[in-house]
């Protein structure tokens, strides 16, 4: 009996240390996994961190430990300030990865610290920007309103807030709209646009009147997507502005919208902004609006060139067959801008039919250069009488524009013609007619 | 008979001195010039020379490869080849930008530079559009505050008005658009080269002193990046890093100016200076000027014609100034305005 018992205490005893052992193995083959995936980690560049994500969050809490050494523990007296902010960075967003309980409470820490480097409770903000926890919004509150620190975790907490939507920091984000700092104002207005409240549209509304281009460019999408009902009116009222940027961005908003938006548009050609008319009629000709043209033909006597030149510019690209009459009628307008865009539209759209009006165009004493060359790009034979005849003219223009578009009529009854043209007294008509000649084959 | 032995020695010292002087440059032949001229058998930065290789720079070798010779910091020469060819992708961005459009001109929108070299003035007033996009468009990106804060033009100017003032410089010159392109491809090949085959963070060129164009020195200041920046016309040149290089006047050069422009106070002349010897450009802008003769407008980022073709010794300074006669000053900075430009009897002239 006694040795059965030996026997099985024996048993028992050698189970144990065969437990232990395990334990003792398994604990330090996580430790050195831990320090083998910091050690990996802290060799990566910023662009690679991403590749150390699962492994941090397979690990969890014990991982925890080991940065809040590197954190806390650390003598940092000698190093440098930027080694100090990738220290700090690398842990923060290490714990942001765990995303247990435990880093949480450590990310909210880090962002409060303000002995830390401002990039890297910046970094710990970006970190609860991903989780999102509850839990982090009054601290975060705190920190944007930490007039004692400096702008980098205080944007970051306005990002962070906006991503976790929370209600109770808009006051906060729309008090942030008044900082000196545009990081700040930037954060306020994603913070506001993402929690998308009526009282944060209100503040939104605020931004629109910022001093800064680029903040009242980040405002407008937001307004658009949280209020669809009036998102083409926000999208018009930034083609008012001064800020290229915000401009280019509602232009493409409104592309995209494309068709739908075209009779707002057509309604903004008569508008008193000239820049507003000119990004209309931009507009109007990349979605290529038909029903467009009648209004563009009037774009083409707008006051301002930027106005004509993309009116014919649109014209040209939506190639409607309807607009060659009223082109031909508008070479006979007092206007010599509207004879020139005529012309040119008329040239680009190779309107057969605008011939012989354009013959007659020639003797225009400031389009008849344009005519000519619009001759040229439709390259009838018709005009090659009348062409050769203007080589002789006495205006400049004129001469230049006969070579240009004899050179384009593919005939070889203007050669004697060129060939007299390369002892005109102007260099440039000397080099077309040359040009041309080569073109036929005559050096 | 004393003074004939005299003579004699004399002459045999005359003689032999004469002697070592020739055999002297057969003596300090470097390797580049002993071995066939070709890329295979001249060694490249970052292989460096004691002494400078007895070649021009540039240089063209026997297989084509284009080469300048440069002085680095370390005070050795190194050969560096800058080929402006037709070439193999460069990577940048998804492989969206290449070196395959390098030599490329814009004979659509303007058939007579491709086949010039130069605009015609009459093809630039009939332009309402350039690679698709409306003169307004392409004008209103390129001011500043638009697609660039610093602007490819300043507020005054327009995209016509600024082909057809540079135009008309390079045409003064007696110069083509893609003759001044050329050089600042080669320094734009120099950063590239240097930089891909040393250790240099980024894009830096820091082993370069200066290197020599047409027997002048050039010192080339930095090539760095600055952020991305997309074009203002639709085509696919975009561009990373900026390029500054200067060459010093020699003193003849400045009293030839001081003679000239007596008016100037001193610093009107220093920036007189300045402007005719330094220029600070994007990497966009040799593409520019090959494939549309656009050198930008009034800006930071300008490649002044006139300062290209005095940098590179393409023109002398008594050249530049007989083609402006008493003007340069203006020529240089004067803003390419549809009223300073326009030709009259139509266009967009108002």
């Amino acid at each position: 009996m006694k040795n059965r018992i030996r026997i099985v205490a024996a048993i028992i005893l050698l189970v144990m240390a065969c437990f232990n052992g395990f334990a003792q193995e398994s604990r330090s083959s996580e430790e050195d996994k831990i320090d083998h995936l910091i050690k990996k980690f802290w060799g990566l560049s910023y662009g690679e961190w991403g590749s150390a994500s699962e492994a941090f969050r397979e690990l969890g809490d014990p991982v925890i430990e080991p940065l809040i050494r590197m954190l806390r523990d650390e003598d940092t007296s000698e190093w440098s300030p930027y080694r100090i902010e990738w220290h700090q960075r690398r842990i923060a967003w290490a714990l942001g990865q765990v995303r247990t309980e435990r880093a949480i409470d450590l990310l909210i820490e880090m962002i409060q610290d303000r002995t830390l480097h401002d990039y890297g409770r910046n970094e710990a903000a970006m970190a609860l920007r991903r989780i999102k926890p509850e839990k982090a919004v009054e601290p975060l509150i705190a920190v944007l309103n930490d007039k004692q620190s400096n702008p980098p975790p205080r944007f970051g907490a306005a990002y962070a807030l906006g991503d976790i939507r929370s209600e109770k920091a808009v006051p906060f984000l729309v008090k942030a709209l008044d900082e000196e700092n545009v990081q700040i104002r930037m954060g306020a207005v994603y913070g506001l646009g993402h929690i998308g409240s009526d009282e944060a549209v209100a503040g939104l509304m605020k931004a629109l009147k910022d001093k800064d281009g680029y903040i009242r460019r980040l405002t407008y999408p937001h307004l658009a997507r949280l209020r669809p009902e009036k998102r083409i009116e926000f999208l018009v009222m930034a083609l008012r502005e001064d800020d290229w940027g915000a401009r280019e961005d509602s232009v493409k908003a409104l592309l995209k919208i494309g068709e739908p938006i075209s009779e707002r548009l057509i309604s903004l050609l008569k508008d008193d902004d000239n820049v507003v008319r000119w990004e209309a009629v931009r507009i109007l000709g990349k979605i290529q609006v038909e029903r467009a043209v009648e209004a563009l033909l009037e774009s083409l006597k707008d006051e301002d060139w930027m106005v004509r030149n993309e009116a014919a510019v649109a014209l040209v690209r939506i190639d409607s067959g309807k607009v060659v009459e009223p082109l031909i009628r508008m070479l006979d307008h007092q206007d010599f801008h509207v004879r020139n865009e005529a012309a040119w539209i008329l040239g680009e759209m190779r309107a057969e039919k605008a011939v012989a009006p354009l013959i007659r165009a020639l003797s225009d004493p400031q389009s008849g250069w344009l005519a000519a060359m619009a001759l040229g790009k439709i390259q009838s034979e018709k005009a090659l009488k009348p062409l050769i005849r203007l080589l002789k003219d006495k205006n400049l223009k004129k001469r230049r524009a006969a070579a240009w578009a004899l050179e384009k009529i593919p005939s070889e009854k203007p050669v004697k013609p060129l060939m007299a043209a390369l002892k005109d007294r102007d260099e440039e008509v000397r080099i077309l007619a040359a040009l041309a000649l080569e073109k036929l084959g005559i050096r | 008979m004393r003074s004939c032995a005299v003579n004699g020695l004399t002459l045999a010292i005359v003689l032999l001195l004469a002697l070592s002087v020739a055999a002297l440059p057969s003596w300090q032949q470097t390797r580049a010039e002993q071995e066939p001229q070709t890329k295979e058998f001249l060694k490249f930065f970052p292989h460096t020379y004691d002494q400078c290789p007895e070649l021009p720079s540039p240089f063209t070798a026997e297989d084509g490869t284009e080469i300048i010779i440069a002085h680095t910091k370390d005070n050795t020469f190194t050969l560096i080849p800058v080929t402006v060819e037709k070439g193999e992708a460069l990577g940048y961005r998804e492989g969206e930008w290449d070196k395959i459009r390098i030599l490329e001109v814009d004979a659509e929108d303007f058939p007579t530079l491709a086949r010039t070299g130069l605009h015609s003035e009459i093809e630039l007033d009939y332009t309402r559009r350039i690679t698709g996009r409306s003169v307004a468009e392409i004008t209103d990106s390129g001011r500043p505050g638009g697609s660039s804060g610093e602007g490819f033009m300043s507020q005054k100017e327009d995209i016509i008005s600024v082909l057809k003032g540079d135009n008309r410089l390079v045409k003064k010159l007696g110069l083509t658009h893609p003759q001044l392109a050329i050089p600042l491809f080669h320094v734009w090949n120099i950063a590239r080269w240097v930089s891909y085959n040393s250790r240099s963070v980024g894009r830096s060129i820091d082993s370069i002193d200066y290197f020599f164009y047409n027997k002048r020195k050039i010192r080339l200041i930095t090539a760095g990046g600055r952020g991305w920046q997309y074009s203002i016309f639709n085509d696919e040149i975009q561009g990373m890093y900026h390029l500054e290089f200067c060459r010093e006047l020699d003193e003849r050069e400045k009293a030839f100016l001081q003679g000239r422009y007596q008016d100037l106070n001193n610093e009107q002349m220093a920036d007189f200076q300045k402007m005719l010897s330094h220029i600070h450009t994007g990497e966009m802008v040799p593409f520019y000027i090959m494939r549309y003769g656009f050198y930008e407008g009034h800006t930071g980022y300008r490649a002044d014609p006139l300062a290209i073709s005095f940098i590179f010794g393409l023109r002398s300074l008594e050249e530049i100034e007989k083609a402006f006669e008493g003007n340069l000053n203006k020529a240089l900075t004067e803003h390419f305005t549809r009223e300073n430009i326009s030709s009259g009897e139509g266009g967009y002239e108002e």
